[in-house]
């Protein structure tokens, strides 16, 4: 399969990427790392008559933790992100979660800031993003704004980017200390899409959790905030009967669908599953 | 003949050892030649291909205007040319199955070729293809071996009044009177399903037609009975379809037998718009229409004694071609007939083969082809009857196994197996793998609630295929009546130039599988010369190599026959040399022998003459020679091992040569996750004589990656409009580097008393017997009966 004809443009500024998608609109489409894209215009499923490519652009570059986030630059690359050692050491499950990210090869093209725009439901960093309630900074031709990732991922990749907007930063919150991060997932090959993914922090006091996060991947149009599984492990020290009721408060909240490797049925159980196996690794890593 | 237990690293000669591959240096700096590389002709058009997007349905008005009128095309080529320009291909079912290069008045598999784009590059080839407007009129479709059985069903091929175009029944010795006295019948039906074996180079043609005759590249492997079949479809002598092939292939594993069809579609291209054409498949084009494996669906019925020994056995075997009979099918179903008796010495067997055709991509060689789906039939119901006559599966196999020294064993349908002994192979295997240790292990896993598996498989695995099996199709009554086939020659030119430097030229076709490298072994040895100095030539043209219509590389057959054409061309070039050095150094050319680049007197090293002088001297000198030594240092020569078409009673040796791989796998299934880690995998072969053990474990290795697909991974599955849903890399799962397991590999050899290095091919066994072997270890996890084909861990679950 080969592409339709496009343009190729490779603005030096974000001013300059601004304006040639004010210019072009419907007709001009970002590229990133091109993991996801780049198959798509093979297949001719997109085509875009201008493609826009956000490789020299240097303001959508580095990687600082600061302000209770680590601060990805959307053009950063997932090889950078799961080798800068301050982010993985302030956002653990960034470290347990970007292995799962394809294969080596695709993460050292794959860009964190494209990843969060595709805004696939099986995918990790969508996944993580949900889960700790983190944000997307978003800049159009009025400036910069920032979005809450519930507000950003509005269903089957679709994301609630304008035509003239992009993912210029990504932030993951950092926890500090007391929290442990657990990250389960189960997919037909390493590197595949998950059939389930399951991300979960937990802060712990004196051995009582005092807050969690609970999220889940591949079981809707969008990845989930598992809210109420994750109440239910507040105050608890994650005990057997307290997994058990996360499981089961899990399983209730979501409506997976059919899919060509994995049945709905089955991928409800695989959450239940997952919850207690994330939960229970982010219970024993919490403190360390 | 003895079975020695390798390893035999300080072999004396060249042949045995573990030399690196000639060929990586080039492939490894990225200097390989393949298809795509060439660039043999000006002015070649590139071809997209117009692809049906029914499964089924009558093609009405084609309206190519709209991608005639960019710029940058050449032409467009429709079904109604395809069917002025060509006849449909010959099939073994005859004449009512209608096949052409392109769909004629109806498609009848989503992917069947409608039309050709021709343009100056392929992505404006594509941009034309955009804009052909065909008429569809969609029929109903069959697209599952159940709708195409139905009563109701569609017809494919409506001369043949049914969807089940073959159907054969055969019995061998006296099955009634082996179940009417079992002690236990077990009964079971299995479904292997659909796969493909995924090369990481696909299609690639480029097809001129010129003075009523065509020049063609492709990446083709063979069988060369399919050079005819094109020919034959192109309305052209053989002899005026020169076929040409790269020197490098990146993979194929049987699917690129059926490159042919579309040497015929994109020649037939050239015909109408007097360009040469150019066809690079993609990936998706590959999966979707290129040479996928039968989805077979096999009634297994097993009489045993009370004491397990295997009386007699109940094949119903169906395999689903596809839209068409493409040839050499249904060559899938009649591959393994001789040997469907596996490695047990039972000769009361009665089988009934039918052929059906679907809505769906037609089906050809792929790795393994046949075997993986008896196998997994076979030996998974040798397991499930371990289980429930209380007997260990090892020790069933272990009763039933043909012993060493009933060899050469002659098997219920035919197949003549040349040496080997099961037992020890067995033995070996439960040996690395610790067997009794593992059952130990199981049934303290048992009490905890782990789920521990252990899968065993014996298989024999035949390779140099007897071209005369596919005649079983006929009846005895109607071979009669029509010329008989049998054989499985091989050619071999080798020359030697004024330099003394050889120069050898096969017809193998290797796919990756390191031929140069083993023919300059055997060739070496044979002349006294290092490998290096013999330059082994494998891209193949029909105008100018040694070729037959059995040549090619497929059913593993170069290390029995590729090989021996080497060693036998080698020997008679060894005798001219013996003959130029005789007079030289005074003696008869018995007593010369070639060593170390020179011909010496045996016994007397002093007396002795470089080669390179013998050949120097017959290059500028020749008129003085007499007799043998006047014949000159070029040659050809063909190999060929004696073999016999289908006697009156349906017995064949379908294949030359018979190995035997022993196999035990452990596995671990979550209990919560279902998901499978196959722990370890044991596998012994005995190959005969090992040419490189280092290449053969290559094969070893490989060949399980597709089993292990099959087993867990692999299933092109359809919908029932006969839509593909595994038409990517998205849906369509190989296994990767991190799927496979540690592998324990092992060998024996009994060398073959057929061929002169004893050697028997070796490169679809673990393909063979990995389905079988991984499902037995999961349903011996779960215990259960009943483990559908791949074993994904939504189907696990849904057993748990």
């Amino acid at each position: 399969m080969k592409p339709s004809p496009l343009q190729l443009e490779r603005p030096r500024s974000l001013d300059e990427a601004l304006a040639l998608l004010a210019e072009h609109g419907d007709d001009a489409k970002l590229i990133a790392g091109g993991q996801s894209l780049v198959p798509l215009l093979n297949f001719r499923l997109a085509a875009p008559a201008v493609l826009v490519d956000l490789g020299a652009v240097p303001a959508l570059a580095g990687i600082e933790v600061a302000g209770g986030a680590v601060r990805v630059g959307a053009m950063c690359s997932q090889r950078d992100l799961e080798r800068h050692a301050a982010a993985l050491s302030a956002c653990p499950l960034l470290a347990l979660a970007l292995p799962y990210v394809g294969h080596v090869a695709t993460r050292n093209r794959g860009t964190v800031g494209g990843s969060i725009a595709h805004a696939d439901a099986a995918a990790e960093l969508p996944l993580l993003l949900q889960t700790l309630a983190g944000e997307v900074e978003v800049t159009g031709a009025a400036g910069a704004r920032l979005v809450t990732s519930e507000a950003f991922f509005v269903s089957h990749l679709t994301s609630c980017l304008e035509a003239d907007e992009i993912v210029t930063e990504v932030r993951f919150p950092s926890g500090g200390a007391g929290w442990g991060a657990g990250f389960a997932e189960v997919a037909p090959r390493h590197g595949d899409y998950a059939v389930c993914a399951v991300a979960c922090a937990l802060r712990v006091e004196d051995g009582v959790v005092a807050e969690a996060r609970l999220g889940a991947g591949a079981v809707s149009d969008r990845p989930l905030s598992l809210t109420a599984a994750a109440e239910v492990l507040v105050g608890s020290r994650c005990e057997p009967g307290a997994l058990e009721a996360a499981t089961e408060a899990a399983r209730s909240a979501i409506d997976p669908s059919d899919g060509m490797h994995a049945s709905a049925e089955y991928r409800r159980h695989l959450t239940g599953v997952l919850v207690g196996r994330a939960a229970a690794r982010a219970y024993a890593t919490a403190g360390t | 003949m003895a079975t020695r237990t390798r390893p035999r690293e300080q072999a004396p000669g060249h042949v045995g050892r573990s030399a690196l591959r000639v060929e990586d240096d080039a492939l490894l700096r990225g200097q390989g030649w393949f298809i795509d590389d060439l660039d043999p002709l000006p002015n070649i058009g590139c071809a997209a291909v117009v692809r049906s997007p029914y499964a089924h349905a009558r093609i009405g008005a084609i309206d190519a205007s709209a991608a005639l009128a960019l710029p940058g095309v050449i032409g467009v080529v429709t079904g109604a040319d395809v069917a002025e320009h060509s006849r449909p291909f010959g099939s073994a079912l005859g004449p009512g199955i209608v096949h052409h290069a392109a769909a004629v008045d109806i498609a009848r598999y989503v992917g069947e070729p409608v039309c050709v784009v021709v343009a100056r590059d392929r992505y404006l080839a594509e941009d034309a293809a955009e804009r052909v407007l065909v008429e569809y009129e969609p029929l109903k479709v069959a697209a599952s071996v159940e709708t195409a059985l139905a009563e109701d069903a569609p017809l494919l091929h409506p001369a043949l009044g049914s969807n089940v175009v073959s159907d054969r029944s055969f019995s061998y010795g006296d099955p009634e009177a082996a179940f009417a006295s079992a002690a236990h019948v077990v009964r079971e039906r299995f479904r292997h399903p659909r796969s493909s074996a995924t090369p990481v180079e696909c299609y690639g043609v480029i097809a001129q037609w010129q003075a009523g005759g065509v020049t063609a590249w492709a990446n083709f492997q063979g069988p060369f009975t399919l050079h005819g079949v094109a020919a034959a479809a192109l309305g052209i002598p053989a002899a005026k379809l020169r076929l040409l092939t790269p020197s490098e292939s990146g993979g194929s594993f049987g699917t690129k037998a059926a490159v042919l069809h579309a040497v015929v579609l994109m020649a037939i291209a050239s015909r109408c718009l007097g360009v040469p054409v150019r066809w690079t498949e993609d990936r998706n084009e590959h999966l979707l229409a290129a040479s996928m494996a039968t989805e077979r669906t096999s009634e297994v019925e097993a009489a045993f004694a009370a004491d397990g020994r295997l009386l007699g056995l109940r094949l119903d075997l169906l395999d689903d071609v596809g839209a068409y009979v493409r040839a050499p099918e249904p060559a899938t179903l009649y591959r393994m007939h001789g040997c469907l008796t596996g490695a047990y010495d039972v000769q009361d067997l009665a089988v009934r083969s039918r052929v059906v055709v679907s809505n769906r991509s037609p089906s050809g060689l792929n790795r393994g082809f046949g075997g993986p789906q008896l196998y997994s039939a076979l030996e998974r119901t040798m397991h499930i009857a371990a289980r429930r006559l209380g007997i260990d599966p090892a020790e069933l196999a272990r009763r039933n196994l043909v012993r060493a020294r009933q060899m050469p064993y002659r098997a219920a349908a035919g197949a003549v197996y040349d040496s080997g002994d099961y037992e020890a192979c067995l033995d070996r295997a439960l040996e690395l793998a610790g067997y009794a240790e593992l059952r130990a292990e199981q049934a303290e896993a048992r009490a905890s609630g782990r789920l521990l598996g252990i899968g065993l498989a014996c298989v024999v695995e035949p390779s140099v295929s007897n071209m005369g099996y596919i005649t079983l199709v006929e009846s005895a009554e109607e071979r009669a009546a029509g010329l008989p086939k049998s054989g499985n020659a091989e050619g071999a030119t080798i020359t030697m130039g004024a330099q003394g430097g050889v120069t050898l030229r096969i017809t193998t076709t290797p796919q990756g599988q390191g031929h140069r490298t083993v023919a300059a072994q055997v060739a070496a040895d044979v002349l006294g010369l290092d490998p290096e100095q013999i330059d082994v030539r494998t891209d193949a043209d029909t105008a100018a190599n040694p070729w037959t219509v059995s040549s090619g590389n497929y059913s593993s057959r170069f290390a029995a026959m590729g090989a021996s054409a080497v060693h036998l061309a080698a020997t008679r070039l060894a005798g001219r040399l013996r003959a130029l050095a005789a007079p030289l150094l005074g003696c008869e050319p018995d007593d010369v022998e070639l060593t170390g680049g020179q011909a010496r007197v045996r016994g007397d090293e002093e007396r002795s003459v470089s080669v390179r002088r013998l050949a120097g001297g017959a290059h500028w000198h020749p008129s003085d020679l007499t007799g043998e030594a006047a014949a000159g240092l070029a040659l050809t020569v063909t190999y060929t091992l004696p073999i016999s078409p289908p006697d009156d009673d349906d017995r064949v040796n379908s294949s030359a040569c018979y190995g035997f791989v022993a196999d035990v796998c452990v596995v671990e299934i979550d209990p919560d996750t279902a998901e499978v880690a196959v722990r370890s995998y044991v596998t012994v072969h005995d190959a005969g004589r090992l040419l490189n053990p280092l290449l053969a474990d290559g094969q070893v290795r490989g060949g399980l990656a597709h089993g292990l697909g099959a087993a867990l991974l692999e299933e092109h599955r359809y919908d029932e409009d006969g839509n593909l849903m595994t038409a990517t890399f998205l849906d369509y799962l190989p296994p990767t580097a991190t799927e496979l397991p540690r592998v324990v590999s092992a060998h024996l050899e009994s060398p073959s008393p057929l061929t002169p290095l004893g050697a028997k091919g070796l490169g679809e066994g673990t393909t063979m017997s990995a389905p079988a072997a991984i499902a037995n270890a999961v349903a011996d996890a779960l215990g259960v009966d009943r483990v559908d084909l791949p074993a994904t861990p939504q189907r696990i679950w849904e057993l748990l």
